[in-house]
């Protein structure tokens, strides 16, 4: 392609150190576009990218403002290759991402066939621009017989409470003002589920109805990852946390023993213990 | 083979004078509607020949920081897309000469909705649209230009220096009005445009199209605009220096008037 940069947004650090992992083994600059909120609450991952040699971009805001920023820089600099970090943006972005992730739903296939010796009657994954939850499904769309939920945050659950519009490079439902003028949304404990739309191809998927989505609220996210740490001994990242809360406390509840569920564990919990023992840590130890 | 749809732009471009055609960008509204109005009175009344006028979106993915500020001044004193259509009768009833293109992205358009859209610029007295982030490839971009050219209007088209040759043939072939040649790759307001690059690059769209071409993004003084005016291009626009002008003079009592003066700069080069 003749790129000789690169350019990443994120929004929970884990696609910036992940991205500044790739840089660094094939010696290319990278740049990270990143909230100032995000870049508070998740300094773990970034402190990573920093060590592999990446070069952090802050913008006031979250996701979204570094969603928009990261696409200024990338049409600014056309040297630049654009490591877009969810199933978002304008083709061929949304594709490419789902593409690269369905190695989640192929190993979830492995591994229960492997363990189980069927495949999940259900999978669940959080959704913010939907690209881990894209990939846990992706090898799964063709079987109606995998229920599959996506779940968003409450505060900015576009694909419950948005309507379709056109922003940032792709037609889906979002959060914004009536005249299409403004974007919408507040703010989550999950850095990587705070964004006001959804990649387009879960709007598809819902419209098809091939797919659920539900939200899950930030209290909720703080039980199920009580919950997760005390019985399994995980160490969640707060995003899938979203998921996990819709399978403890809605789906598993009337589902017979033998019923598999799957939860797509996307992240890693590090980056927010600073956050849950701000929220919880009285209680909790 | 050029398409000809807005009659006024026709008649703006093959008037012989002046011989560029200063096209100016201000952001609709802002800082005020009253004031707004103001200064593009101003404007028109010193010699522009295409007024642009941006309507705001809070994720403007081209916008630089001057115009991107503006956008969001106008966005929290809660003006949209049906003021900026007031504006422009406003300006239509002032001026019956002067091009009008409304510019903005299509997030706004999409939710008007486009066919609502389309007949009340055209009441309103508007000659074309530009919608920077609408290629021919979207669905919407095509219901738009449909609607605009069955009313006679344009639908302004953007190449980039990042535009190939294949690209750049499809899009002179859908263009009407005129063609807005963007001169840097990037962002409003930020980069300055190289006289030589430009030059090239209207050579390049010359070898395709007679379509007028208005050449735009980093020309930011009197001096860049008339460097421009040599590169063959037909017009020139000039968006973040009057934005910037108008930003850093808003106290000002005789804005207008000192805005109608920076205008006269610019036209004085072009004539």
């Amino acid at each position: 392609m003749g790129k000789t940069h690169l350019i990443c947004e994120s929004g929970a650090g884990q696609h910036f150190s992940a991205t500044a992992a790739v840089a660094a083994k094939f010696n290319m600059p990278l740049i990270g576009v990143m909230g100032d909120i995000d870049i508070k609450r998740v300094n773990q991952n970034i402190i990573k990218a920093k060590h592999y040699g990446a070069k952090l971009e802050a913008v006031p805001g979250t996701l979204k403002e570094a969603i928009t920023s990261a696409i200024k820089i990338w049409s600014s600099n056309p040297e630049y290759a654009y490591i877009c970090g969810s199933a978002v943006s304008s083709a061929p972005f949304p594709k490419l991402v789902a593409f690269a992730q369905s190695i989640i739903g192929k190993e979830i296939r492995e591994q229960s066939m492997e363990q189980e010796g069927k495949i999940p009657d259900m999978i669940v994954g959080c959704v913010g621009g939907g690209s881990n939850f894209a990939g846990a499904i992706y090898e799964f769309l063709d079987e109606p017989n995998v229920k599959k939920i996506g779940v968003e945050a409450a505060e900015t659950a576009a694909l419950t409470n948005g309507t379709p519009g056109i922003m940032q490079g792709m037609k889906t439902y979002m959060l914004q003002t009536e005249d299409g003028a403004k974007s919408l949304g507040g703010m989550s404990l999950g850095a990587g589920i705070t964004y006001f739309s959804v990649g387009p191809m879960h709007s598809y998927l819902k419209d098809q109805k091939a797919v659920s989505y539900s939200s899950a609220t930030d209290q909720e996210m703080l039980d199920a990852y009580k919950m997760i740490a005390q019985t399994e001994g995980i160490c969640s990242a707060l995003e899938p946390m979203a998921g996990a809360a819709e399978i403890i406390f809605r789906q598993a509840k009337d589902k017979p023993k033998d019923y598999i569920i799957c939860l797509s564990l996307c992240g890693r919990g590090e980056k927010d213990l600073d956050t849950i023992q701000e929220h919880i840590g009285k209680d909790f130890e | 083979l050029v398409k000809i749809l807005s009659e006024r732009l026709d008649k703006i471009f093959k008037s012989p004078t002046p011989k560029t055609k200063l096209v100016s960008y201000f952001v609709g509204c802002y800082p005020t509607p009253e004031i707004s109005l103001e200064l593009i009175k101003e404007a028109i009344d010193n010699g522009v020949s295409i007024l642009e006028i941006g309507y705001c979106t809070s994720e403007a993915s081209a916008e630089g920081p001057i115009i991107k500020a503006a956008h969001d001044h106008v966005l929290s004193n809660g003006h949209n897309l049906n003021d900026i259509i007031k504006l422009v009768k406003d300006i239509r009833d002032y001026n019956q000469e002067v091009g009008i293109v409304l510019m903005g992205y299509i997030a706004n358009l999409y939710k008007y909705p486009i066919s609502n859209f389309v007949d009340d610029i055209k009441v309103a007295g508007a000659d074309a649209v530009l919608v920077v982030d609408a290629p021919h490839e979207l669905k919407e971009e095509n219901q738009l230009r449909e609607a605009l050219n069955k009313n006679g209007l344009s639908l302004i088209k953007l190449a980039a220096p990042t535009t190939d040759d294949n690209r750049l043939k499809d899009i002179v072939n859908i263009a009407s009005g005129f063609l807005y040649q963007v001169n840097v790759s990037g962002v409003t307001g930020v980069k300055s445009a190289n006289e030589t690059d430009v030059t090239n690059f209207v050579k390049r769209i010359r070898n395709l199209t007679q379509i007028p071409i208005c050449s735009g993004f980093g020309i930011k003084s009197p001096e860049d605009a008339k460097k421009m005016a040599n590169s063959g291009c037909n017009g020139v626009i000039v968006g973040s220096a009057f934005v910037k002008y108008i930003q850093d003079n808003i106290e000002n009592k005789d804005l207008p008037q000192s805005l109608g003066n920076l205008v006269k700069n610019f036209t004085e080069e072009l004539k």
